[in-house]
């Protein structure tokens, strides 16, 4: 951690003045090299991160930019992820014209720590938190029988959805108020597409837990920069709809 | 040659800066060029109708001999009442009228007759049909919102369209549910409810709307701008505690 009281005022200003500009430049002329890291303070970053765990362990995507553009850490800048007292490296990873460092770090619940190591600027701290991990089954609907859905309950600061599609009906989509662990779908809420649609057909459903964390990235009292992170706990399971 | 020009270029302007085209009343058009629009709903007493008139270029207004009638299919005798929406107040330079007629009954019939007549005792009849009426049920003492709470009606496996609308001050966020087809029963869920934690008693407002597509306008009339809403409508509350 550097302190911030011994940088010259006036270098901090021309770095900023300049990561502005190269990040405008590379964003315009769609350049394929990225601002240097080294070229940027602190305060002008935003870390955005993507966490999500589809049943088989967590992939962690973490991306760093400043004005319209990515930036690329390097020299004496580093970012490491700490999850479930582990820290995980991040490997850089191109993505079309962006740039993404990833981690895939297995199943893993409760906070993902974001570290962003500088020598010449201000280091940063960020925190999300992973939703718990659940098991979904679900008993299909019938004529007689609604859509039954089961799942582990857990308790957090996340939001639940429910999502269901098939081939015959139209997509249903519902956000829960509360992570009960268990819900039910009526047969007549499931709409089908056209009068010509098959009666039945196979349906996904796909449970959803997330959380959506937006904090500065420096905190108070100076509050800049920005940290913003999605992370989610998603299942999805193919459900046999009974005539 | 110059003249003609400077004629031509005047009206051209003239038709580019006009007003956007005004229907004219319903006495200067004829039976073909008007359409209706219709609301028709009961609560099993009463059965209130709201009507528009329509012309290609939009809404027209009731004038000389015409006039609207509605009531039972035995006696379609309630001549509606012109309503202006608000609408109108904000229109300055326009002579469009945005009217409504609206007519209420307190009947229990589910046939009825809507007529439009019009000069030297030209009656057009279009007749609606609303659904079967039902009783519509909830929890008679207070009940708990960690459980399932029932609702249940009288189902129609005829109904085109059926609708739950829970709403109440203490919900954050309204319960709707269309039904591709009418179940007669519903199961509010604990995760339903979007409610504040430290809600206490509360009153949940339940509306069922079952709608009919059984209507037949009077053939002379022009086609209808939107299919009518023909409605039998429940309302009941009932208590709910934590």
């Amino acid at each position: 951690m550097v302190d911030s009281g011994s940088h010259d005022a006036r270098s901090v200003q021309r770095m900023r003045v300049l990561s502005i500009l190269c990040a405008t430049a590379s964003a315009l002329a769609g350049c394929a090299s990225l601002p240097d890291s080294t070229e940027v303070a602190t305060r002008d970053m935003s870390i955005s991160m993507d966490a999500a765990d589809d049943g088989a362990g967590a992939e962690v995507k973490v991306r760093i930019s400043s004005g319209p553009g990515a930036v690329q850490l390097t020299s004496t800048d580093s970012i490491r992820l700490t999850a479930a007292g582990t820290v995980w490296s991040l490997e850089a990873r191109e993505e079309g014209d962006d740039l993404v460092y990833v981690a895939e770090i297995g199943p893993v619940s409760g906070d993902l720590e974001i570290d962003l190591e500088r020598r010449h600027d201000q280091s940063a701290h960020a925190v999300a938190t992973m939703p718990p991990p659940f098991t979904l089954t679900a008993q299909g609907p019938s004529a007689t029988q609604p859509l039954a859905i089961l799942w582990d309950v857990g308790s957090g600061d996340y939001v639940v959805s429910l999502a269901i599609a098939g081939d015959c009906i139209g997509s249903l989509e519902r956000t829960l108020a509360k992570d009960t662990g268990a819900y039910h779908v009526q047969l007549a809420e499931l709409r089908h597409k056209s009068p010509s649609a098959p009666a039945t057909c196979p349906l996904q459903l796909t449970l959803t837990r997330e959380t959506v964390t937006q904090v500065p990235l420096i905190p108070p009292p100076r509050e800049e920069g920005w940290f913003t992170a999605s992370t989610t706990q998603r299942r999805t399971i193919a459900v046999d709809w009974q005539p | 040659m110059r003249r003609l020009g400077l004629a031509a270029l005047i009206v051209f302007a003239v038709a580019c800066d006009s007003e956007p085209a005004v229907p004219p009343p319903s006495s200067k058009l004829p039976t073909d060029a008007i359409s209706l629009g219709v609301e028709l709903r009961s609560n099993g007493g009463l059965a209130q109708i709201v009507v528009m008139l329509f012309h290609e270029t939009g809404v027209t207004f009731l004038s000389g001999e015409d006039a609207l009638l509605f009531g039972p299919a035995s006696d379609p005798s309630q001549r509606l009442t012109r309503f202006e929406s608000e609408r109108t107040h904000y229109i300055e330079d326009q002579d469009e009228n945005q009217s409504s007629y609206v007519g209420q009954l307190a009947t229990d019939a589910v046939d009825f007759e809507l007529v439009l007549a019009r000069r030297g005792g030209v009656r057009l009849v279009s007749t609606f049909t609303l659904p079967a009426p039902f009783a519509l049920s909830v929890p008679a003492a207070p009940v708990s919102r960690a459980q399932i709470i029932p609702i249940s009606w009288d189902a129609d496996s005829g109904a085109r369209q059926t609708q739950l609308d829970i709403a109440s001050p203490c919900l954050l966020q309204r319960i709707v549910r269309s039904f591709e087809f009418d179940p007669g029963a519903y199961e509010v869920q604990p995760a339903d409810l979007f409610l504040d934690e430290d809600t206490m008693d509360c009153t949940f407002q339940v509306m069922v709307t079952r709608g009919s597509a059984a209507t037949a306008f009077a053939p002379e009339l022009a086609p209808p701008p939107s299919p009518p809403r023909i409605e039998q409508v429940r309302v009941a509350g009932f208590v709910t505690v934590p």
